[in-house]
């Protein structure tokens, strides 16, 4: 794994204008702007450049060559995900480091603990990123990829507000109280709420990596 | 080293079915037009597309049941695949390096200043010659025992050529125990540098040789109609008739020096023999 690590980081060292201007751009927006958007913004851009190595290794008919190098489609997969969590683990650092820096330039009052948990919150979001992207990009390409998650996207909001439509029925027909369902998840501790999120979207995340594998293990080049 | 027997792939419109045996320390060469089964042949060795039927093995496996350790045994060179063009030569030896044991640095940069290959210049700004050079020069780096290139001579002016095969010539030079397993459509390619020779067509093999008894008896035959209607026809592979004339290969060019004093017989290039092979009328 430890070659196709040190691929992708070359492979990303070789966008340095583009890491720059990303790194600049967050600056200024985390000056700018509230500081919580640099918590979103910073990794949601890392991991999108990571993900962008499927491309890459895609392109030029790549896989067909790094194929032929001591690795299996197995390992392949697996390095997407560690490359991608690594990056995410470590741009979030960078994020939350700079926008405690941000927060006392501005002078602006914060309890540590608090928006800890609060930046907390959008790390299982860019992990169920890298568990929907990832087998997409694998088995459709960078571009169908995309199309087919927009795609995803579309059902799940259907899904949503059909849901919504369906609750809204059960609450003035069969009783169902909404209010104090959602009354009761607010009065739940932020901390615990992190720690349900985490645990539903590693369980995705496992779900997505074995989908990987059984993806490369079937491709041809 | 390679081993393939009825080895099938099949795809719309064509399907693959060979038969081929690479011993160690032999270089072999694969030739044939384009599309005639060269590069499905290549990827079944190297274990990149599975076979409908039939068996292979590389290196007494099965290339679909390869481990990392097996790889590093096989050094590749894809015509149309590669490192990715934004990397440059300083970022494939940090690669090579963490990937391949006895990955060999001091010999990569040997040949690579060698070839005038720029260590600082991504790999999309070589030329096409510097690109292939690149790739054998990879596929040499790791002390590899079986070399499998498909093309590697594609598309290079005669110069570069020479050098990509001066190359090969050395690497077998170094250690006879080598094998490599070549394609090419440049048939002029393999007869300095290959010891037998495939000749595949609609994804059969049609002809099997040592290079020394293609070039030594195999021969080309230019006989007027009278004298092709006169002569004896048991020695010959394959044949083109012209206008006037018929042009035709044998593989037994002495029986005609022998017996025909008067007949124009020449010596045969592989080139001839594709020529006449896959251009002409089998026998």
């Amino acid at each position: 794994m430890r070659g196709l690590l040190i691929k992708d980081i070359r492979l990303l060292g070789q966008q340095k204008k583009l890491l720059i201007m990303y790194g600049a751009m967050a600056v200024i927006l985390g000056y700018s702007m509230d500081s919580t958007f640099l918590v979103s913004y910073f990794p949601m851009i890392g991991l999108f450049l990571v993900l962008s190595t499927i491309a890459n290794d895609n392109f030029d008919n790549g896989m067909a060559f790094l194929m032929t190098l001591p690795i299996s489609g197995k390992l392949y997969a697996a390095e997407k995900y560690v490359i991608s969590i690594l990056v995410t683990i470590g741009t979030w650092i960078c994020a939350v480091a700079l926008q405690f820096v941000m927060l006392n330039i501005k002078h602006e009052e914060f309890a540590v603990a608090n928006q800890l948990v609060q930046d907390l919150m959008f790390v299982p979001l860019f992990f169920l990123i890298i568990g929907l992207m990832i087998p997409m990009d694998l088995k459709f390409g960078t571009e169908k990829g995309r199309l087919v998650l927009f795609a995803i996207f579309g059902i799940f909001m259907v899904l949503v507000l059909g849901g919504k439509a369906v609750v809204e029925f059960l609450s003035k027909n069969a009783g169902l109280d909404v209010q104090g369902l959602l009354d009761s998840i607010k009065a739940m501790p932020g901390g615990m709420v992190c720690a349900v999120l985490f645990g539903v979207v590693i369980l995705l995340l496992i779900v997505s990596i074995v989908l990987s594998i059984r993806i490369m293990q079937k491709k041809e080049y | 080293m390679i081993k393939m027997k009825d080895l099938q792939k099949k795809y719309s419109g064509f399907d693959l079915n060979i038969t081929m045996e690479i011993p160690e320390g032999t270089v072999t060469g694969l030739i044939g037009k384009n599309g005639a089964g060269k590069s499905t042949t290549i990827k079944s060795v190297l274990g990149l597309i599975r076979p409908d039927g039939g068996e292979i093995t590389v290196l007494d496996k099965v290339p679909q049941e390869f481990t990392a350790q097996d790889r590093e045994a096989i050094g590749a060179a894809l015509s149309d695949s590669g490192f990715s063009m934004m990397l440059t030569i300083k970022d494939v030896i940090e690669i090579l390096k963490s990937f391949y044991k006895e990955f060999q640095e001091e010999e990569f940069r040997r040949l690579c200043k060698e070839q005038d290959l720029p260590m600082d210049k991504q790999i999309k700004d070589f030329s096409s010659g510097m690109k292939a050079k690149l790739r054998v020069i990879t596929a040499m780096s790791h002390n590899a025992k079986l070399l499998v290139l498909d093309e590697p001579t594609a598309g290079l002016d005669v110069l570069a050529r020479n050098d990509v095969l001066d190359l090969l010539r050395n690497y077998m030079e170094e250690d006879s125990s080598r094998s490599i397993l070549i394609s090419s459509h440049i048939s002029s390619d393999l007869e300095g540098l290959c010891d037998d020779i495939y000749m595949i067509n609609k994804g059969r093999i049609i002809l099997h040789e040592d290079t020394d008894t293609i070039l030594g008896k195999y021969g080309i035959l230019k006989v007027s109609e009278e004298e092709y209607a006169s002569m004896d026809k048991q020695y010959l592979i394959a044949e083109k008739k012209d206008k006037f004339s018929h042009t035709c290969l044998t593989n037994e060019k002495q029986f005609y020096l022998d017996n025909y004093p008067n007949m124009v017989v020449e010596n045969s290039s592989i080139d001839d023999m594709i020529v006449l092979m896959l251009g002409g009328k089998e026998k």
